[in-house]
This record gives C-alpha cells, structure tokens and sequence, in this order.
C-alpha cells in the first residue's frame, strides 16, 4: 500500500464527493422553476387543438434537454436523476405523478373537458418544484459520505 | 457500498482516488471541474485519467460547447466495481486500525 492511510483515503474520497454535492447544491431555485414550468406546460398544452398539444409536449422535452445541457455545463458534473437508490425512487415517484396526471388529461379531454388541462397543469407545476427539490435534498444526503 | 474488499493500486493514488470519488457521485464529470476539486495542473490529471483509461476504469468522452471541446470522464462498470471493492478495503483496514489503536 502506498503510505496513504486508510483513514485518509476515504477522507479524500468523501472530500471528492462533497465537491460533486456542492456543484450539485447550485441548481437551486431558477433550475427548479424553470423545471417545473416545463412540466406544466406540457400538461396544460394538452388544452390546445392537434397539433398544438403534441408541439407543446415537444417544446418541454426539448426545454428539458437544454435545460438539464445548461446546468451540466455550467456545474461540470452530470447526475443522471435515477442514482442512488432513494434518489432513484423521487424521480420514479415524480414521473408516476406527472403521467398520471397526463393519462387523466387525455382521458378528460375525450370526455369534451378540456378546460381541466390548464389547472391539471398547474398541478403538474407544483409536483414538480416539490419533487426537485425533494430530489436534491435526498440525493444530497444520500451521496454524502464514502462509507 | 457494500462490494468485496479489494486492494486496487490503480486508483489507490491520492490524484485518482479523488477522480474516482468524483465519479462515484456524477455520472459523469468534465475536466475542468476535476482539475480545480484535485488542484493540479492540465497534464497531470491527464496522467492519471490516462491510467485509469488504460487499465478500463474510465471513459473519455469529448463535446463541444461554446466553441470549445470539453472532456467529460465517466466510470464503466469495471471502474464502478473496482472502485467500491477499494472502498470496502479501505472502510474494512480504517475499522481494524480503530480495533488496533483502543
């Protein structure tokens, strides 16, 4: 072994990850704004007409891509939303959430009520701060700590 | 991490026992950013992404962004494994020095 003691190993290990944590701590509150927004519209761009509603959904998968582009590289790192494992389960949750709420819009608006998908995407909005910034928080426990 | 206790001289270097915790945590980290956490210089964390390249650990990836190329570093999966079976050694040695020293 070089004459790096254990102890001071996986103290630089936790020093490395920490970094990660603290890069990670920046995307505050304009990235999960701007992240919930998008989800919002792409539910309440379920109120417009064909094709406006598909082109809605795209625009936000698109806005997603560059926002999550933008924040990688200004930050440096890149966490993929699905590790670790606690971590893993918000993003899970917060994907159930939102197309749920899409598959009740859909099913709504073949029901003639399609008035319902602007507050449904106000819902959506609101999940979505919850969830990212429950996200954050969990994974930043989660990855602090080698051991 | 719970992996089998493995010694591993590659990435026990400080340098790239540090390159490896950052990638423990990121999916994927840029060059930039690693050499400002490990303060070194271009050509050194270079030497030791080299490495670490070499013996299957990391991968090297470049994008373009803003007009520049920039390296992203990533674990593979032998590297991920290598590195928690490291930690383990690590975590089991630093618990038998606590046992030695009461």
């Amino acid at each position: 072994m070089s004459d790096l003691d254990p102890e001071a190993a996986l103290g630089l290990v936790d020093n490395a990850r920490n970094s990660v944590a603290e890069r990670i701590g920046r995307c505050g509150w304009r990235y999960d704004l701007a992240y919930s927004a998008l989800a919002g519209m792409m539910v309440a761009g379920q109120a417009l007409s064909a094709p406006y509603n598909t082109i809605s959904v795209a625009v936000g998968i698109m806005g997603l891509g560059l926002l999550v582009h933008f924040w990688t590289a200004k930050t440096g790192v890149w966490v993929s939303g699905i590790s670790p494992k606690r971590a893993r389960w918000v993003s899970i949750a917060l994907g159930l959430v939102v197309a749920a709420i899409m598959i009740g819009v859909a099913w709504a608006n073949r029901l003639g009520m399609s008035g319902l998908a602007i507050p449904a995407g106000v819902v959506s909005a609101v999940a979505a701060l919850i969830f990212s910034r429950a996200w954050r928080r969990v994974w930043l426990k989660e990855i602090g700590g080698a051991q | 991490m719970s992996a089998e206790p493995r010694f591993d001289p590659i990435i026990h270097a400080p340098g790239r026992l540090q390159i490896c915790g950052i990638l423990s945590a990121a999916a994927q980290a840029e060059f930039a950013m690693m050499r400002q956490t490990l303060d070194v210089s271009d050509s050194v964390l270079s030497k030791h992404l080299k490495l670490l390249e070499d013996a299957g650990y990391v991968r090297l990836r470049k994008a373009p962004f803003e007009g520049r190329q920039r390296t992203w570093v990533s674990f593979t999966a032998t590297g991920r494994a290598a590195f928690a079976g490291h930690v383990a050694e690590l975590s089991r040695l630093a618990g038998l020095a606590k046992l030695a020293a009461q």
